[in-house]
């Protein structure tokens, strides 16, 4: 068994990217350059809060092993919204399973913050999910027996926090995401939207540094979907936030500051993207990738795949 | 994770699957019942055995004889004898709490009273012990105090001595045929006379002709003594064989004074029934005064009453006594053999309880297993969400436990109501049939009043017969017993849960 450093796992927010890789120089000036051609003023922290380091999955299915990511290195700076964008089979949800410490990798290793999450055990993962990581299905999964506050509130009592403060918390958020009516409903008593919104306003009461939303807009029709990924990305640029966020659909990417593709276990495109809906805000937010090779910068919805 | 959270979730879940709950509860209710009314009814018949030892007497007395014979155990071949110093040396067995010697008067007395000794009373049974071992040795006073407590008359020829509880019965009027008075609590209650139409029916307790303790009587009694000649005619063939009255010449007459009245014991004498007891002193005056010549002879005793400090020294205290070469006996064997026969009962009946309360458990494990499966994803999302594994774990073992808990908390009400209805059908059924006499309520009159019986039934009493008995121990033993079966069958399907990875909750299955 591999053992892990918890004392690591409560300095997160600290911890210095001991293995920060080398920024490739060429590409950080690129991107700068590109920043500068754009005039938006930078907000994002240079420091990368993901880094994947040679990343490789095999499952075994009977007697073959089927090699899902193949050499995945990624590193994603803090504030970012990234979309890992790919065909049903790319490897991008087993990249996220890696990414959220749900799976072991074959090889290599992945850090958020600087803690190894690929080398913790069980308890030390559940408690760097309760304190660092929140997310965002695409079938919801709320606990169906549960209230909406009592579904919001439910991270916060896994922390042990008193009824009456979590729930005040969580009423707080389920008023952000316009929830404020429905706030002692059961899951079943609401819309697939309404129960994305709860499911969002949980991801995000703990206020985490990173969020992962699995296909989060997969269940819904196109007007939710805009709703939901405008307020997840309200949420991140709120509070500087850093989104990693899986997705088939190339409209949903377009939410995102950089949009990589996965192909058949490996990254085949990396590029930036200024996204759609911050054009028109008041507020826009310049993407950035320190350390992504072949960076391209697109604009708007035109993405490069 | 608060385990006051985990509570609320815990009552949250088992009251969504309100009839499944409740079906696995009502199982651990009818396990927790069957094991509780199986081990109250085998309780009952411990009650019932202690009961019915009680009425035989006092337990921890042993008896010891010694009929003068070469006993085996006896390797200087002696003739073992009983004399004081032997006595002696039993008061020095640990866990001895005293030893009386017993000596048996062995020739005929007559006790006379009344005005012109209008009421004697025949063939009195004395019984000499040691005066200064009587609280020891258990015997009781129902009134009165101990010979030479009181300063006499200072009639010399006065004997102070106790009288048995119902010696006043024993007296006969001479005057009307020797009519005798009864009093039905002598024979235990078990007496009765027929009446008109062959029935049997407990007589009514009548006053005595004496009253021992105001009543000047006398002792007449002498070597060749067969009884009171005024008397024979009742007793037709007694006084038999030429020897009609003792000559006068050797009948010796006492005074007798009786300072206090023993309460009956026949395990420690049948005179204390209805005889006279009387300090040893007393007894060998009499005895020399009336055969000088044995009376000179050293003085061995028959049979010591040896009174154990508690039950439970009864069996040691025994075998020194056996050790020393002496014949002994006491309850001990018998209340052994009772006891292991109610706890074969017990362990037999608890065994038929303890299986239905298996059947309640694997019961309690199903309905986990289901719930485990059911809440596969569910319990996959709090692990996604930061849900410690030992938090999963808690939250099913302690709703497990609740099953259990609640089970054997509504099992031992439960019991405890069908014990109570038990306990009052019995007393009503057998209240009616029985010719036992209720000591309370032959006062009252006929049949106890509903109040009066349910009481008993709850609480017991001294004339109660319980059929099932509860102690308090019992319930408690229930709830924790109930609880932990459900933590023990909840503690597989729990581990079931939390290995459930949280990756089932990111898949995007419905």
């Amino acid at each position: 068994m591999k053992t892990a450093q918890p004392a690591q796992v409560s300095h997160l927010a600290d911890a210095p990217a001991s293995s920060a890789p080398e920024p490739s120089d060429t590409g950080a000036t690129r991107s700068n350059r590109a920043l500068a051609q754009t005039g938006i003023a930078a907000r994002l922290d240079a420091r990368p809060i993901i880094e994947v380091r040679n990343l490789r999955k095999e499952y075994p299915v009977e007697d073959e092993t089927v090699v899902a990511l193949s050499r995945v290195n990624l590193v994603i700076p803090k504030g970012q919204i990234c979309c890992i964008f790919g065909e049903s089979g790319s490897g991008k949800s087993t990249l996220l399973n890696q990414l959220a410490g749900m799976e072991k990798p074959t090889r290599g290793g992945v850090r958020i913050g600087g803690v190894p999450v690929s080398r913790l055990n069980e308890r030390e993962l559940a408690a760097f999910r309760q304190k660092h990581l929140g997310f965002v299905f695409q079938s919801y999964n709320l606990l169906p027996n549960l209230t909406a506050v009592e579904n919001v509130a439910m991270p916060l009592m896994f922390r042990g926090v008193p009824k009456a403060e979590r729930e005040k918390a969580a009423r707080g958020v389920l008023r952000r995401v316009g929830l404020g009516h429905r706030l002692n409903h059961y899951p079943r008593q609401m819309s697939g939207g309404q129960q994305q919104r709860v499911g969002i306003a949980r991801a995000f009461v703990t206020k985490p540094e990173v969020v992962f939303a699995d296909e989060p807009t997969g269940n819904l029709d196109s007007k939710t979907k805009a709703d939901v990924m405008a307020m997840i990305c309200a949420f991140a640029r709120e509070f500087h936030q850093t989104i990693v966020l899986v997705t088939h659909d190339p409209q949903m990417a377009s939410y995102a500051d950089r949009i990589v593709t996965l192909l058949d276990g490996n990254i085949t495109s990396d590029c930036l993207n200024v996204p759609a809906s911050s054009v028109s805000s008041t507020s826009p937010v310049v993407p950035a990738s320190p350390n992504a090779p072949g960076t391209t910068v697109a604009t708007g919805k035109g993405v490069t795949l | 994770m608060r385990f006051g959270d985990i509570l609320r979730l815990c009552r949250q879940n088992l009251w969504r699957r309100k009839s499944r709950t409740i079906l696995t509860v009502l199982g651990v209710i009818v396990g927790c019942c069957s094991i509780v009314l199986m081990i109250s009814l085998g309780q009952g018949i411990n009650e019932q055995n202690e009961k019915m030892l009680k009425q035989m007497g006092d337990l921890s007395i042993i008896t010891v004889y010694n009929y003068g014979s070469y006993t085996s155990g006896n390797a200087g071949g002696e003739p073992i004898t009983i004399d004081d110093k032997v006595v002696e040396s039993m008061r020095a067995i640990p866990n001895v709490a005293g030893a009386t010697p017993v000596m048996n008067y062995g020739y005929t007395a007559t006790v006379k009273a009344g005005p012109g000794n209008r009421y004697i009373s025949e063939w009195v049974q004395i019984m000499g012990v040691d005066m200064n071992q009587l609280d020891a040795v258990g015997y009781k006073l129902a009134d009165g105090v101990v010979p030479g407590k009181t300063t006499g008359t200072g009639n010399t020829n006065e004997i102070q001595t106790l009288v048995g509880e119902y010696f006043s019965y024993s007296f006969m009027d001479t005057l009307k045929g020797n009519a005798m008075r009864t009093n039905p609590d002598q024979y235990g209650g078990y007496y009765c006379e027929m009446d008109a139409s062959g029935q049997c029916v407990t007589p009514e307790t009548e006053d005595p002709f004496v009253n021992p303790m105001t009543t000047r009587m006398t002792l007449i009694t002498g070597l060749n003594y067969n009884g009171d000649p005024s008397s024979m005619g009742g007793y037709g063939g007694m006084g038999g064989s030429g020897s009609t009255g003792g000559s006068d010449s050797e009948t010796l007459t006492f005074d007798l004074s009786a300072t206090g009245v023993i309460t009956a014991d026949d395990s420690k004498g049948w005179a204390t029934n209805s005889g006279l007891v009387m300090d040893l002193s007393a007894l060998k005056a009499i005895m020399a005064k009336i055969d000088p010549a044995s009376a000179k002879k050293a003085v061995t005793y028959d049979t010591v009453y040896v009174k154990a400090a508690s039950l439970s020294a009864v069996p040691d205290v025994e075998s020194a006594l056996k050790a020393m070469g002496y014949e002994t006996s006491s309850y001990e064997d018998m209340r052994k053999s009772l006891e292991e026969q109610s706890r074969a009962i017990q362990l037999i009946l608890g065994g038929i309880g303890a299986v239905s309360l298996l059947v309640a458990a694997i019961g309690i494990a199903n309905t986990m297993v289901m719930s485990v499966t059911e809440r596969t994803r569910e319990i996959g999302i709090m692990k996604a969400l930061g849900c410690y594994v030992r938090d999963i774990r808690v939250m099913f073992l302690t709703e497990a436990g609740a099953i259990g808990f609640f089970g054997g908390l509504i099992g031992c009400l439960l019991s405890g109501l069908i014990s109570f209805g038990i306990n009052v059908a019995g007393m009503m059924f057998a209240g009616g049939l029985s010719t036992y006499p209720d000591t309370a309520g032959s006062a009252s009159g006929e049949g106890s009043s509903f109040g009066t019986i349910a009481w008993q039934a709850l609480v017991g009493g001294e004339d109660v017969t319980r059929y099932s008995v509860i102690p308090w121990w019992l319930f408690v033993f229930a709830v924790l017993f109930s609880t932990l079966i459900g933590l023990l069958f909840g503690f597989g399907p729990a581990n079931r849960a939390v290995k459930i990875p949280a990756l089932d909750a990111i898949k995007n299955s419905e």
